[in-house]
């Protein structure tokens, strides 16, 4: 049981920043997640803390004891890993036992608690099982005995489940957040898959380019990012973005406007700001009664449809001759949610508002955030 | 579909086995390997499998391209001087017979040492060249004993040659009583060469020692007196060792003690045999230091760089002399018998012989004659660094070590054949001598080394 | 051999015929069937179902694949060993002729009392074991530190390797010179940092000579091993060790308990290769000494040569080769057997 602190932890190779000044302060027993894109350093972050790598600059403090400079052993951390990594030529015992034997426990002691750990995990009865024999689900759940029954103090987890099918990640998200309640441990959790970040964390924290950019509860993170990249990266489908300017009545961009008085806000007429508006937060103004405070209208051509069964996403064009790009949507397109008995046509005009009270505003510049809803 | 299911287990069952056996072939086949010596001293071509098993399954070891009257001549003539004497030879028979052709097939290999497999697989197969290379004495019973050489006592070996060579000589081309080799050149094995200057600032006189314990008190006075070897040898293969114990037994107790040796009496020559090889022993700690690394011609060069004062070597010794700069006869170096085999000249000879299922009969028959002429010995004598056996050649271009030796030759009593060069014993007892003395070189184990010289007969 | 290969293909239209099913190749069985296979497939009346059976069986028509080598390595090498087997029963000396008449044990009896068999029997096993127990180890440690990373891997991989890729020729040469006594370079060595009582003369003292030889063809094949075991060390994924090192495993105990244990299958096929090598080390012998090592370094595949082709004793030459061939087959067998259990034969 410990909480974890990393102090202005840096991390250079001979080219490459990997790790920007990271502080964080993640609390005992918490859950925490570090998500990002692929490279973005939150591997390294993890290995910092495991001790795998030592960071070129700053501390890191395990139940308050700076651990900066210790070997991995001696951290109290237990780590899974994304191959799993379970020795091939160890049955699944003597791997679970792994750990202990090297610290030389006495032989119920071992016992006893790879009993327990296999209990927990639900592995009884395959302990003489080697790991080419077992599914790959199985084989988490022995990799994950292993990293329990050390009780650590610190979880480490690599991407554990990137490897597994699309079904067992699912289960398996479930069995860990399970395992959380159960053990009461704190869990440090890798994952580029933000899904898995917002089901299972008590905190996410969203890394880029080696920073820290946000570090908040998964709804924090969704509904107030602070910045535009938390704001891209959190949520699926992601935010639509619209570059434009502080008008006097508000904001203006070549196919959308939303009033507002820019005296209320930290802004001031003449900014580059860029609105962001999720794509449930878009509605038909056919339907506007059932937002409070709808934008002004939007003229807007349908062109893609997705239905995905509880709903379906409409790909909106703001100029009749824009092109449609689904990755990166650009600032005369927009992307709708709308409930599945509602009926659009493919490419056909149509109407949409934006709810005001759901707009993000960033400084397009900086991409801060700057207010989250209107009045 | 069960039969077909039931086929395909047989199927990969029958195919398991064969891979599983072809494995175990492979595996037979690098291990099989391990007895051919290709890509050794020679790249020569020998049946590789058995060991024994030689009899009938090449079809033709080398030369593939000797056509039905051509003169095919394997010989192991391959390095500098004795290439270029063999070419005189050649020159000499095109010049009398420009219409035959020769098949030139050299088998590289120090000695013969590549010769012997290569010619006794051919010999084997019945498929011999016209003529090879081969010493003369014991050596050739293999042959004589299965009859695999023509007797070329009417042929080739007229009244005039024969009255040309020494009766020791004419004897060693006739090991099973009638003549089937024609000796070609003679070289004198009991040889002691030495460094002018080392010996002299030595103050030892090499004229003045008389009998190989001298020697020994010699190189004692050398080691104290100077920085140099006192005496140069390898030891890494054991004829050196074998043919210098050969001349300390000579220079002790005579050539008739070394005929009853060598006809196999070792029992009674116990003492004599043992005192030989003390003696051997005593010269081994004035041996180089590196004997066991080198060859024996890099110990030869350290005597001609001063670094070593004597050397017991075959007459072949003083080719790398002659070609050493500023390194002259007389002055830089010279020789003297063996001490205590003055009139000996403990002979090392070549030979041409005539196999049967003779692939060019009337071609070999000319070449021998011509390799028993004057002209012939006369052309490839003085290039290889050897003497005529036959003692009518003149001596013009022998140059003066060589007429001195030739003289030698003339006035020696005696010419016997030697242990380590194959012409006095048969070459399973050679063969086990040199095993004897590559454990003596190793271990100096004068009661170890008796016994299997002993055995060896 | 190859009018097998063709007759088989000229075969193939009736037997696309009378095969009827052609799954895997639907579209080409109407071209085939209007090839003119029709006759062939009447005249085939009722032997048709054996016939056809015989036909579909991968058996026969895997037969073109491994038939020829199959009779090719049964004539020249299981046909060669049998010979060698009878040749060395028969008494066979000299150049005469071969009798197949007396069989009988004497060349075996022989070898027991001979010393020189009994000490190139043992030398032969020592450099077997020594040799490829060393060679093994250094390749390992080699195989490990270039693992960890070090600069210039490729460099260093290159340079370790290099030795393989010498004839034994040049081997024992450079060696002859490395060993040489007075100027050669382990005695120079041992010379500069004070070691002279460790100097000595490697390829003449019987006692270090065997030793002498083993280390410098360990220096030839640890290379070798150093690959394998490097494509072994590649194979394991990194966080392995970083598992074990969490676990609290120190780099030894990493090493000794989680990644050497992984390494069996490269140790066993480059501990056969090895061996094989080892029982061939007889160029190696023979360009520095001949067919004369003497006792403290004779293996059994110089004894044969000598005595085969020096002595002419062509059976007992065959009865050393019987008990060489024995010896490669006691390493053999046993890796055989375990790969063919592993199910990779």
């Amino acid at each position: 049981m410990a909480n974890v602190t990393l102090e202005h932890i840096t991390k250079r190779y001979e080219d490459v920043t990997a790790v920007d000044d990271m502080n964080l302060d993640i609390e005992d027993g918490e859950f925490v997640t570090f998500v990002g894109p692929s490279g973005c350093g939150k591997s390294t972050t993890m290995e910092t803390i495991a001790g795998l790598t030592l960071p070129t600059e700053g501390t890191i403090e395990i139940g308050g004891r700076d651990v900066t400079d210790l070997p991995p052993k001696d951290r109290g951390i237990s780590m899974v890993f994304q191959n799993i990594a379970l020795f091939p030529h160890m049955d699944v015992y003597d791997n679970i036992s792994f750990g202990l034997r090297l610290r030389e426990y006495d032989q119920e002691e071992i016992d006893r608690r790879v009993e327990e750990a296999a209990d927990i995990v639900q592995l009884e009865g395959m302990m003489d099982r080697m790991p080419e024999e077992m599914s790959g689900g199985q084989r988490q759940r022995v990799a994950i005995a292993r990293a329990i029954v050390r009780n650590p103090d610190v979880f480490l987890m690599d991407e554990p489940l990137a490897n597994l099918d699309a079904k067992l990640r699912v289960h398996m998200r479930t069995e860990l957040q399970r395992l959380h309640k159960e053990l009461d441990t704190t869990i440090i959790y890798v994952t580029h898959d933000q899904a898995e970040a917002m089901t299972m964390s008590d905190r996410i924290a969203v890394i880029d380019s080696g920073q820290l950019q946000q570090i908040d509860p998964p709804l924090v993170c969704y509904n107030e990012p602070t910045n535009l990249f938390v704001a891209g990266f959190i949520g699926s489908p992601s935010m639509n973005f619209v570059e434009g300017e502080v008008t006097a009545d508000g904001f203006d961009a070549e196919h959308v406007t939303v009033d507002f008085d820019p005296d209320a806000y930290d802004v001031s007429v003449g900014d580059e700001v860029t609105l962001g508006i999720r794509p449930e937060d878009v509605y038909l103004a056919d339907g506007v009664e059932s937002v409070e405070d709808p934008s002004a209208v939007v003229d807007a051509w349908t062109d893609v449809l997705e239905p995905m069964g509880n709903e379906v996403f409409v790909y909106l064009k703001l100029a009749q001759d824009a092109e449609l790009r689904i990755d990166e949507r650009d600032s005369d397109q927009l992307l709708m949610s709308v409930d599945p008995d509602v009926e659009v046509e493919e490419d056909g005009e149509i109407d949409v508002v934006l709810d005001r009270s759901r707009v993000h505003l960033f400084e397009t510049g900086s991409g801060d955030a700057i207010v989250h809803g209107l009045d | 579909m069960n039969d077909h299911e039931r086929d395909d287990d047989a199927n990969r069952l029958t195919r398991r086995h064969y891979v599983a056996g072809a494995g175990a072939a492979v595996a037979v086949g690098l291990a099989g390997c391990s007895d051919d010596p290709e890509g050794d001293i020679g790249a020569t071509e020998t049946e590789g499998d058995s060991g024994g098993g030689s009899g009938g399954d090449t079809e033709d070891g080398s030369g593939g391209d000797a056509e039905e009257g051509d003169l095919e001549i394997v010989h192991w003539w391959t390095a500098g001087g004795e290439q270029d004497a063999y070419q005189a030879l050649l020159d000499g028979f095109r010049e009398e017979y420009p219409d035959v052709e020769i098949v030139d097939n050299p088998a590289p290999g120090g000695a013969g040492s590549a010769i012997d497999a290569v010619i006794q697989n051919r010999v084997l197969d019945g498929d011999p060249p016209s003529t090879f290379q081969i010493w003369p004495g014991q050596a050739l019973t293999p042959y004589t004993d299965e009859d695999l050489l023509e007797d070329i006592g009417d042929s080739v070996w007229t009244d005039e040659m024969e009255e040309a060579y020494l009766g020791d000589i004419v004897d060693l081309a006739r090991p099973a009583g009638n003549l089937v080799a024609v000796p070609i050149n003679i070289h004198r094995l009991n040889n002691l060469f030495y460094n002018v200057e080392v010996v002299e600032s030595a103050n030892v006189d090499p004229t003045d020692i008389n009998d190989p314990q001298q020697l020994a008190d010699a190189l004692q006075t050398v080691a104290d007196e100077t920085d140099a070897t006192p005496l140069a040898h390898q030891t890494q293969s054991p004829w050196s060792s074998l043919q210098l114990w050969e001349s300390i037994f000579i220079g002790m107790q005579g050539v008739d003690a070394y005929r009853t040796f060598i006809d196999g009496d070792v029992s009674s020559l116990e003492t004599e045999v043992r005192n030989a090889l003390e003696l051997l022993n005593t010269y081994s700690e004035f041996f180089p230091e590196d004997a066991g690394s080198i060859s024996w011609d890099q110990g030869n060069s350290a005597l001609i760089e001063g670094d070593a004062a004597f050397i017991h070597q075959g007459d072949w010794a003083a080719g790398q002399y002659r070609a050493a700069d500023g390194f002259e006869f007389g002055e830089g170096w010279d020789m003297v018998a063996f001490p205590g085999t003055t009139s000996v000249y403990q002979s090392v000879i070549d030979s041409f012989v005539f196999p049967t299922n003779n692939p060019s009969p009337e071609a070999t028959e000319k070449f021998l004659s011509y390799a028993g002429s004057v002209d012939a010995q006369a052309r490839f004598n003085p290039v290889k660094g050897s003497i005529p056996p036959r003692t009518d050649v003149p001596t013009d271009d022998f140059g003066p070590f060589l007429s001195r030796q030739i003289e030698d030759f003339n006035n020696s009593n005696t010419q016997p054949p030697s242990i380590a060069h194959g012409t006095s014993v048969a070459p399973s007892v050679h063969s086990s001598l040199e095993e004897a003395f590559a454990n003596f070189n190793g271990n100096g184990d004068v009661d170890e080394a008796y016994q299997a010289i002993a055995n060896s007969f | 051999m190859l009018g097998g290969l063709f007759g088989r293909s000229e075969r193939d239209p009736d037997d696309a015929e009378s095969d009827g099913e052609q799954r895997s190749r639907p579209g080409g069985e109407q071209r085939l069937r209007t090839d003119g296979g029709a006759t062939a497939s009447a005249s085939a009346g009722t032997d048709a179902s054996i016939l056809t059976r015989l036909r579909r069986s991968e058996f026969v028509e895997s037969i073109p694949f491994w038939g020829p080598p199959a009779v090719l390595v049964g004539i020249f090498v299981y046909g060669a060993v049998a010979w060698n087997l009878v040749i060395s029963l028969i008494g066979w000396d000299g150049l005469g002729q071969p009798e197949y008449t007396d069989f009988s044990l004497a060349a075996y009896e022989q070898l027991l009392v001979d010393p020189s068999f009994t000490s190139a029997f043992w030398n032969t096993l020592i450099l077997l074991l020594v040799f490829t127990v060393l060679s093994l180890a250094v390749g390992l440690l080699l195989a490990i530190l270039i693992d960890r990373g070090i600069r210039f891997e490729n460099t260093f991989r290159t340079i370790y390797l290099l030795p393989m890729s010498l004839s034994f020729v040049v081997t024992a040469i450079f060696w002859a010179w490395m060993y040489n006594p007075r100027i050669g370079l382990i005695n120079t060595a041992l010379r500069g940092v004070g070691l002279d009582v460790l100097t000595t003369a490697w390829l003449s003292n019987p006692d270090v000579k065997l030793f002498a030889i083993i280390f410098a063809l360990m220096w030839q094949f640890s290379g070798y091993c150093m690959v394998v075991y490097l494509a072994g060390l590649r194979a394991i994924p990194r966080d392995q060790y970083e598992a074990a090192r969490i676990d609290g495993a120190s780099t030894l105990r990493v090493y000794l308990r989680v990644i050497i244990p992984q390494l069996g299958a490269s140790t066993m096929s480059a501990a056969v290769v090895l061996m094989v090598f080892a029982l061939k080390a007889f160029d190696f012998l023979f360009v520095l000494f001949g067919v004369n090592p003497g006792q403290s370094a004779d293996i059994l595949s110089v004894m044969m040569y000598r005595v085969a082709f020096d002595r002419l004793q062509w059976s007992y030459g065959a009865a050393v080769a019987t008990v060489l061939f024995a010896m490669a087959l006691s390493v053999i067998g046993p890796y055989l057997y375990a790969q063919y259990r592993r199910g990779e034969l």
